[in-house]
């Protein structure tokens, strides 16, 4: 048989971790989610930096150009300061650009890698070229290759293009990351773009100061591109200052960069946009230096401008990244405290509640199955099971009391029978020697008396034998040796037992016919029922029929007889031992058979009861369980 | 014949007209580049000098002090820049707004930041800065010699081109800074003895 005690525990058991699994998925989502946030952010910090670092680059770079432009035409004694800050700006650039290639080595696609080795070669030119302008500051002013300083020019702004083209390239992948942070790199773009075209405007304008000359056709022309693309650059970061969250701080930054970039550029712009290119020779009431000066300053408001952009976009991944280091934290927190209560819960459920009880459980089986009755130990004895344990305990104490007492009792009436069969026996004995002494001294009546008293001591004898039997009900059939009949051979049986009488019909049903049930005592109760059926019968024919259900947990026989009827007042009566409803000298029992009936069934664990009426048979029904 | 004649004389005349016009208007057009450009150095003065209250510099981005303050420029006699400062008002200079008046006489000054002096003053040049004295005032003219008799920044022409003079001793006593970009530009001059 099947234990059931594992089905608790492992229902609790599997309740359990099920709820643990289902909180570990839900928690665990939020922790990937968390990590998946924390890494874009990484991602999006390091192009950030990427982004800054070549930015930087592209600042000394314009930087180092512009200070290259106007040593070109200064005493290498008074370039002495230029010099040096064009060799620092040189250094800065050098150091940013290889800071900004080493941070992007892990994170390249092909068409990154394609423009960063572009960069780079043009990068390895442009120190030729600053070799070469080196050079050529050696030389007096007079004796300078202004070729070289224009070949220089046009590759130190050919990196710078490259750079910034480069930087369009690589800021597509993380300009769908963050919104806000993609908007600021679209207005460093831009804000970068106009620095630079300054930086070409001021350069040109420098240019033709030093030289008293009016521009070329082709100067005019360059400047005023320059003008229309500065004019552009403007309004649209005119835009972006619209948007108070992207703005914000930037706004008053930006309106003075572009007061300052107008107030010096537009004071100058009608001194070239002039359509007059048949004079050489120039008359400006500017000098170049102070010109340098000044533009200077406009466009280092424009990059002051910028590297507050690459400050604020800095401080905004900044906050992402902390943001999605804390959510990660926090995340990983609740995992863990998930992950913890999650296995408190198991331990509770497991040591608390599913091992007392499959003790339990275990302990009553076995009390059930072999009589015998260890208290487990549980740890928390003052807990339900605990409580119920010591229930059980006492129950257990007071059925092994029962038991004793049960016990003393069949062995006293095992005594009592036994003991008492001896004088019955002697007075059986004694009455038939009394009798043969007599002989014929003995009155007829006083042979008549005889009779009946030895008839008495038979009844007596045979009562005392249905005691014994009675007594020795409880003991238990073992499950071993009973076999297991259909319930066709178990009723073919009882027929065969039974001798029916002619005119007497035994009707089996099919349920029953079709049962599988262990053949003891069950054998007994059906023959007792039937036998006690034909028995009290009043009629000359006679049916009997008997039949069963299945349900769940027991089978329910019926035995169904068209005798005489019991009236309802002796409907308990009739289980009780000894209990017939005739004298029992008339009485064709000695009123044993529903009473071990009786017994059998609930020392088996079912229950009988009877439906009849006076003249309409009887109906009895049993519960076996299973 | 006459008709080559004619055409020749069209020609030459409007040559003569066109050279004449071109010539006037590259002349005259001269000094207003000048007054432009010295608009332009105007504003960078405003964004480059330090003043006591106005706490920091345009470089820093400690902003928060400045934010809504009024950047007076007081205007005496004449405008020196032909109005080319006046695009500036309603600007921002280190942040604060700025605005321009023009007043008639130095007594009107009180609120100002900066006093541009035009050179038609330099009668009661003395007068004025005698006023302005010890003020936290950036003075600026394009009188000549201004810097030399104790003014801040002047403005005027030496060889055709626009230089920039500032006195760094006027400056210091009116408790004023300005940002060494610009002195890099500007000739440094000392008060003259017995200004």
């Amino acid at each position: 048989m099947k234990t059931p005690q594992l089905t608790i525990r492992m229902t609790l058991l599997v309740i359990v971790a099920g709820l643990n699994f289902l909180i570990a998925v839900l928690v665990g989502h939020r922790v990937y989610k968390s990590w998946q946030h924390y890494q874009q952010a990484e991602l999006l910090k390091s192009g950030a930096a990427v982004i800054n670092s070549l930015y930087i680059a592209n600042q000394n770079l314009s930087q180092a150009r512009a200070a290259t432009l106007s040593t070109m035409y200064l005493a290498p004694e008074v370039a002495e300061p230029i010099i040096q800050d064009m060799l620092k700006s040189r250094e800065a650039s050098n150091s940013a650009l290889d800071s900004a290639i080493t941070a992007m080595q892990h994170q390249n696609s092909a068409d990154v890698n394609t423009a960063a080795i572009k960069m780079q070669r043009k990068h390895q030119q442009l120190h030729k070229r600053r070799d070469e302008v080196d050079a050529e500051l050696m030389k007096p002013v007079a004796m300078r290759n202004q070729d070289i300083t224009n070949k220089f020019y046009e590759e130190n702004t050919g990196l710078i293009d490259e750079i910034q083209g480069f930087i369009l390239i690589y800021s597509r992948a993380y300009q769908g990351l963050d919104y806000a942070v993609s908007q600021h790199v679209i207005f460093e773009y831009f804000v970068w773009e106009l620095a630079e075209y300054s930086g070409e405007e001021y350069a040109i304008i420098g240019q033709l100061l030093a030289e008293n000359k009016y521009p070329s056709p082709a100067q005019n022309e360059k400047l005023i591109s320059l003008r229309e693309r500065i004019e552009y650059g403007w309004g649209i970061l005119r835009k972006f200052s619209l948007n108070e969250e992207l703005a914000g701080q930037l706004f008053p930054l930006m309106e003075e960069a572009k007061t300052q970039y107008f107030f010096t550029f537009d004071q100058v712009r009608d001194l070239f946009y002039r359509n007059y290119t048949f004079e050489t020779e120039a008359s400006y009431p500017i000098d170049s230096e102070l010109w340098l000066g000044i533009s200077a300053q406009a466009v280092d408001s424009l990059l002051m401008l910028q590297n507050a952009i690459l400050n604020d976009t800095q401080q905004r991944v900044n906050k992402i990244e902390n943001d999605a280091r804390r959510e990660i934290f926090f995340s990983a927190l609740i995992f863990l405290s998930a992950v913890l209560i999650s296995i408190y819960c198991w331990v509770i459920i497991a040591f608390r509640v599913a091992r007392p009880v499959n003790l339990l459980v275990n302990a009553l089986y076995k009390a059930t199955q072999e009589n015998i009755f260890d208290i487990p130990k549980v740890a928390y004895q003052y807990s339900e099971i605990g409580k119920l344990l010591s229930v059980l305990e006492v129950f257990q104490r007071n059925a092994n009391k029962m038991k004793q007492s049960n016990d003393e009792l069949e062995r006293f009436a095992f005594i009592a029978a036994h003991d008492l069969k001896s004088p019955l026996r002697a007075v059986d004995n004694l009455s038939q020697w009394l009798e043969e002494d007599l002989g014929e001294q003995l009155p007829e009546a006083s042979k008549k008396h005889m009779d009946e008293l030895r008839k008495r001591v038979r009844l007596m004898d045979k009562m005392l034998d249905d005691t014994l039997e009675y007594a020795r009900i409880d003991s238990k059939i073992d499950s071993h040796i009973n076999v297991v009949v259909s319930g066709k051979v178990l009723m073919d049986e009882i027929v065969e037992l039974l001798a029916l009488p002619p005119n007497f019909t035994l009707k089996v049903g099919t349920t029953l016919a079709h049962l599988h049930v262990q053949k003891l005592p069950l054998q007994q109760v059906m023959f007792n029922l039937v036998n006690n059926a034909i028995k009290h019968h009043d009629k000359a024919r006679g049916t009997i029929e008997v039949d069963a259900s299945e349900k769940a947990t027991e089978f329910v026989f019926f035995v169904r007889d068209d005798g005489p009827g019991i009236d309802a007042q002796y409907h308990k009566k009739i289980f009780e031992m000894f209990q017939t409803l005739q004298p029992k000298d008339k009485n064709k029992g000695r009123g044993m058979g529903l009473a071990m009936v009786r017994k059998i069934i609930t020392a088996n664990g079912g229950t009988i009861k009877i439906e009849s009426t006076i003249g309409q048979g009887s109906l009895f029904q049993f519960t076996w369980p299973k | 014949m006459w008709i080559k004649w004619i055409v020749k004389s069209v020609v030459i005349g409007i040559l003569a007209v066109y050279t004449c016009l071109y010539a006037w208007a590259d002349d005259s057009s001269l000094p207003l580049y000048e007054q432009k450009i010295k608009a332009g150095l105007v504003y960078n003065l405003l964004k480059y000098t330090e003043w006591p209250r106005l706490s920091t510099t345009a470089d820093t981005q400690n902003t928060d002090n400045r934010a809504g303050e009024t950047l007076h420029i007081c205007v005496l006699g004449d405008d020196p820049f032909d109005g080319y400062l006046s695009p500036l008002a309603g600007r921002t200079a280190q942040q604060a707004i700025i605005s321009i008046a023009h007043v008639t006489q130095i007594q009107q000054t009180g609120g100002c930041k900066v006093v541009i002096i035009h050179r038609s003053q330099e009668f009661q040049l003395p007068q004025l800065l005698s006023f302005l004295q010890g003020k936290n005032i950036l003075t600026i003219s394009d009188m000549t010699q201004f810097a030399e008799h104790g003014g801040m920044v002047e403005l005027t022409r030496q060889n055709e081109k626009i230089s920039l003079h500032i006195n760094t001793e006027s400056l210091n006593s009116a408790r004023l800074a300005i940002d060494e970009r610009m002195l890099k530009l500007a000739k440094i001059i000392s008060n003259k003895k017995g200004v």
